[in-house]
């Protein structure tokens, strides 16, 4: 299976591993199928994410995707946020081979659950 | 590109003096054996001569081996050969749950499609078949039983020649697929009393596209591919001449330094699984730790993946292999490590390291390092090892 240099990159040296200061949101979320695990933590101020992290276990795209949805998250409003479509969650990482879809699905299903669990407080 | 290869179990490079002796019959001898020049004669006297070969390092009769285009076809073969052959006497299959696909799919397509009745013999964490499981299995109608010799994921080895004795006393077929077998473990079928056995060269240092399947005289039988007369009218098809030089020559190599390269193989794999539990806390060995090929070590790392392990290790230059199900283009992990009571997670955590003649300490011990390291760093993502 060939992977981009840009998911390659975000599995090699992921950012943002872990629960941010402040946390006032998060989510876990896990593919029964494949057995694939995600942790999501938010810190929404103001209606806009100041700070991303997360902690998983799974196939390099469900690492690397969660990685740079940290990244991509991180200083957007929340609206904005949820909206967010897989092939632009994707395309941080130069894109995912289509059979390892499931790892962009769980990445985004994480990350509106927290922003979800931020609404309801 | 080089790199450190440990996936032995996949494939193996041919040996040079295996290519050596196939590259005649790549181009100067290229006629079809069954012509009548004197070149075609020249392909037919090679194929005699490798039959020869073959025979003599199986202990069996030239005219028991059929050459085939590699394992899976002497399986279905084998398989769907002997079933068909034996239907008016019953039509009762018998095998076991940690078998390769080429055995499983084949005898699961004998049952769905032509009516055949199939017993799936459990096999217990230890990944060893429990003779008296076979026993348990057999009935008065059982016409065929198929057990592997060696596991190719875990690589455990089955006690073949209590089954044969077991199955020979029921009066049903047995079939040993031998492919993770052959090359390791020394096979006499002159006291073996296995009907039908397969081979595969490419595992043994030969050449991709070449095997065997051992057809014991006497065996009920029937050729399923239909065509020329060659193999004496048990396999038609033209001959892969240099294939079948080649899987005869690296056979023969295999028995020269077999119980060195064994013990070399055994200590090193030693060496890498008890510097792992050492190194790595978690470290769990699937499959039973003595009853195994070899240079075969299967074991998982709890909190990981086996896909980031594999691609990990790939960008490190290391080549090894999982039972997870992504490495395989599956949803589901591994059927040999759930069959054996593997749980799901640890079973996608599963790295398969199978050595081979040209790994050397140096590249173990490298290895090991990158493993190390890439666990650690899996795992401080993982939620477990938070």
């Amino acid at each position: 299976m060939t992977y981009d240099d840009a998911l390659l990159e975000h599995f090699e040296h992921p950012r943002n591993v872990g629960a941010p200061d402040g946390a006032n949101a998060e989510a876990e979320v896990e593919n029964p199928v494949c057995g694939d695990h995600l942790h999501v933590w938010l810190r929404i101020e103001g209606g806009v994410i100041q700070a991303a992290g997360w902690r998983g276990r799974g196939c390099v795209p469900a690492l690397a995707v969660a990685s740079a949805m940290s990244e991509m998250v991180t200083g957007l409003p929340a609206g904005e946020a949820w909206q967010l479509e897989r092939d632009v969650i994707a395309g941080a990482v130069g894109g995912v081979p289509a059979r390892k879809g499931h790892a962009v699905a769980l990445a985004q299903t994480a990350l509106r659950q927290a922003l979800a669990s931020y609404e309801a407080h | 590109m080089q790199g450190i290869y440990l996936d032995h179990a996949a494939t193996t490079p041919i040996r040079p003096e295996v290519r050596q002796a196939m590259e005649p019959y790549l181009a100067d001898i290229y006629a079809n054996a069954s012509s009548i020049y004197r070149q075609a004669q020249q392909a037919r006297a090679a194929i005699d001569a490798a039959r020869d070969t073959v025979a003599a390092c199986l202990r069996a009769r030239p005219s028991e081996v059929v050459f085939t285009s590699g394992g899976t076809e002497s399986d279905n073969a084998a398989l769907r050969g002997a079933a068909f052959a034996g239907q008016e006497r019953g039509r009762h299959l018998v095998t076991t749950a940690i078998e390769h696909h080429a055995v499983l799919h084949t005898m699961e397509d004998l049952a769905a499609r032509y009516g055949f009745e199939l017993s799936v013999v459990k096999v217990p964490r230890d990944g060893i078949v429990r003779v008296s499981d076979i026993a348990d299995a057999l009935r008065p109608d059982t016409v065929l039983v198929s057990v592997m010799w060696a596991n190719n994921e875990i690589g455990t080895i089955q006690p073949i020649a209590e089954i044969a004795s077991l199955v020979r006393n029921a009066g049903a077929v047995f079939h040993v697929d031998a492919v993770q077998a052959a090359g390791a473990i020394p096979i006499d079928l002159s006291t073996l009393p296995v009907d039908l056995l397969s081979l595969s060269a490419h595992k043994f240092y030969g050449p991709k596209g070449s095997g065997v399947l051992f057809v014991r005289d006497g065996t009920p039988w029937w050729p399923t591919q239909s065509g020329g007369a060659q193999e004496r009218e048990r396999r038609a098809g033209t001959e892969n001449v240099a294939g079948i030089v080649g899987l005869a020559r690296a056979l023969e190599l295999a028995q020269v330094d077999r119980d060195e390269e064994s013990e070399r193989l055994s200590q090193l794999r030693d060496f890498v699984l008890t510097d792992l539990e050492r190194r790595i806390e978690g470290t769990v060995v699937n499959g039973d730790r003595e009853r195994r090929l070899p240079n075969n070590l299967n074991v998982s790392f709890d909190g990981v993946h086996g896909e980031s392990l594999l691609v990990g290790l790939d960008l490190a230059g290391i080549m090894a292999s999982s039972g997870s199900a992504c490495t395989s283009g599956s949803l589901e992990p591994s059927h040999v490590l759930q069959a054996i009571g593997v749980p799901r997670d640890l079973a996608q955590a599963s790295l398969r390291l199978t050595l081979g003649r040209c790994t050397t300490r140096g590249e173990a011990e490298t290895a090991l390092d990158v493993l190390d390291g890439l666990v650690r760093r899996l795992r401080s993502v993982s939620l477990a090892h938070a």
